[in-house]
């Protein structure tokens, strides 16, 4: 299959060959960029920043989905690597779609994704070229995956999974008793390891609030952890996913019904 | 018979992070995370990228700063005046229209020559400055980055060059070749408020090509 002409002008990073796209499975995202961009060229104002901050996440979690799920295969990278190459590839295709150079519009949702997986391919070859530049490949070819699959703690026996969710449930009783912001300040701290940078910007805090607020938040879940019996407010294994549940910022990052 | 563990692939969980996934689904997705670690990790990255995202759309990485399709302003032809050989040290003296800077985000258009411009050089004008000064005064990003580039001066006008040279192709999408302007920038030589609006653009630029620890380093600097 030719490779559509509108999908490949002049993208940096996307030199695909003809018949290059093989039909991947159509994942929501795909079918909400496409959603997103149309909605984006009729609106205008204040509807249309909406629509371009929610295009933004759009883009932004299709890459990182895309990046994520070849990084291992590509080169060796850190969440960070993933963030900052989902980031500069948004980025450029924003800047992109709104000069017109980039139209997916009418082609099916397939060929969308299928751009997008090979957008963050070419991003991830980039960086592993520059890195070989920097430093040597490593010797091991299993080194590859390390940098995916490190982050991913030992897995816990039966035993440890009844201690983890006595735990668990220790801590979401806990963190119910925080403010709605300390949560929020803490959960991301604590849970997705965020900088103080960034959880400023998201919760339009000052960056010497948010340093006081997670050091507070940490001090009450110690005492209320140490009066259930726990001595650590550690996020174990299950505990993310009990929390962000529960978490407004669930709600935050959410796309449906921002435009 | 049980039913097939279902994990969550890379785009389940950007469905997930997005709000996408129905009640049900979201609900399946994340019982399931809280008895699979390697799940539950995957589904951790894909949310910590999310607020990346939500950080980044209020700063310079994000789309708000990157290109704001507006109708060019017109503005009456830039009047330059010849004075003293002070070119070494600083550019310009602009009189300007208001600061539209914003701590922690690159400004979406430097501060332009506002009806009126100063140059404190004896010499001539180059005509490609001027014509790309006009240029970037009606947010016409294409003129501005080929007058620019075909301009040949030095000293304090060369820095203005640089700086809006380095400012259109980030508002045009080529960060890369940005950061190569903006870097070569003699930051402490610009005057207020283009050196704080050149710091920025200089973190937007390093954001964009990747580099966002320098851009952290920079943003959090205080300074001088």
């Amino acid at each position: 299959m030719p490779l559509p002409a509108a999908l490949s002008a002049n993208l940096p990073g996307t030199d695909v060959a003809p018949g290059a796209f093989d039909r991947v499975e159509e994942p929501a995202w795909a079918h909400a960029l496409l959603e997103s961009l149309v909605a984006l060229r009729s609106a205008h104002g204040r509807d249309r920043e909406l629509h371009r901050a929610r295009l933004w996440r759009l883009l932004h979690a299709a890459l990182f989905a895309s990046l994520r799920g070849q990084a291992g295969r590509i080169a060796p990278v850190s969440q960070e690597d993933l963030e900052d190459l989902a980031s500069v590839k948004s980025s450029e295709l924003m800047a992109r779609a709104e000069a017109g150079v980039w139209d997916p519009v009418p082609h099916p949702t397939y060929e969308v994704a299928g751009f997008i997986r090979r957008v963050a391919r070419n991003g991830l070859v980039d960086l592993a070229r520059r890195r070989v530049r920097e430093c040597p490949p490593p010797e091991d070819d299993e080194a590859w995956d390390v940098a995916i699959s490190d982050r991913i703690p030992q897995l816990p026996g039966p035993e440890d999974w009844a201690c983890a969710r006595e735990f668990v449930s220790a801590l979401e009783q806990c963190v119910r008793s925080l403010t709605p912001r300390s949560r929020e300040v803490w959960f991301l701290r604590a849970c997705l390891e965020r900088s103080t940078r960034e959880i400023a910007a998201v919760t339009n805090l000052s960056a010497a609030n948010v340093d006081v607020i997670v050091m507070r938040a940490r001090t009450a879940l110690g005492e209320c952890m140490a009066t259930r019996g726990h001595h650590s407010t550690e996020v174990r294994p299950g505990a993310f996913a009990a929390l962000w549940s529960e978490s407004s910022l669930r709600a935050a990052l959410s796309v449906e019904g921002e435009a | 018979m049980s039913e097939p563990v279902r994990h969550l692939d890379d785009d389940t969980c950007a469905t997930l992070v997005l709000g996408l996934a129905s009640p049900d689904e979201h609900e399946a997705a994340v019982t399931h995370a809280r008895t699979c670690v390697a799940c539950e990790t995957r589904l951790r990255a894909h949310a910590g990228a999310g607020v990346r995202a939500r950080a980044d759309l209020g700063t310079a990485a994000g789309p708000l700063r990157v290109v704001r399709s507006r109708p060019a302003r017109r503005g009456r032809p830039l009047v330059v005046a010849a004075t003293a050989a002070a070119a070494a040290a600083v550019i310009t003296v602009f009189l300007m229209q208001a600061p539209s800077l914003q701590t922690g985000a690159a400004p979406e258009w430097l501060t332009t020559p506002g009806e009126l411009v100063r140059m404190r050089s004896e010499s001539e004008i180059d005509e490609s400055l001027r014509t790309g000064l006009e240029a970037y005064t009606r947010r016409d990003l294409p003129a501005t980055i080929t007058a620019l580039r075909a301009a040949n001066v030095s000293g304090g006008a060369e820095q203005a060059r640089r700086l809006y040279l380095g400012h259109a192709l980030l508002a045009s999408g080529n960060a890369k070749e940005a950061r190569g302007w903006l870097e070569s920038l003699n930051l402490d030589a610009l005057p207020e408020p283009w050196r704080a609006e050149a710091r920025s653009s200089l973190a937007a630029a390093w954001r964009r090509t990747g580099r966002s620890r320098q851009a952290d380093s920079l943003e959090s600097a205080p300074a001088r």
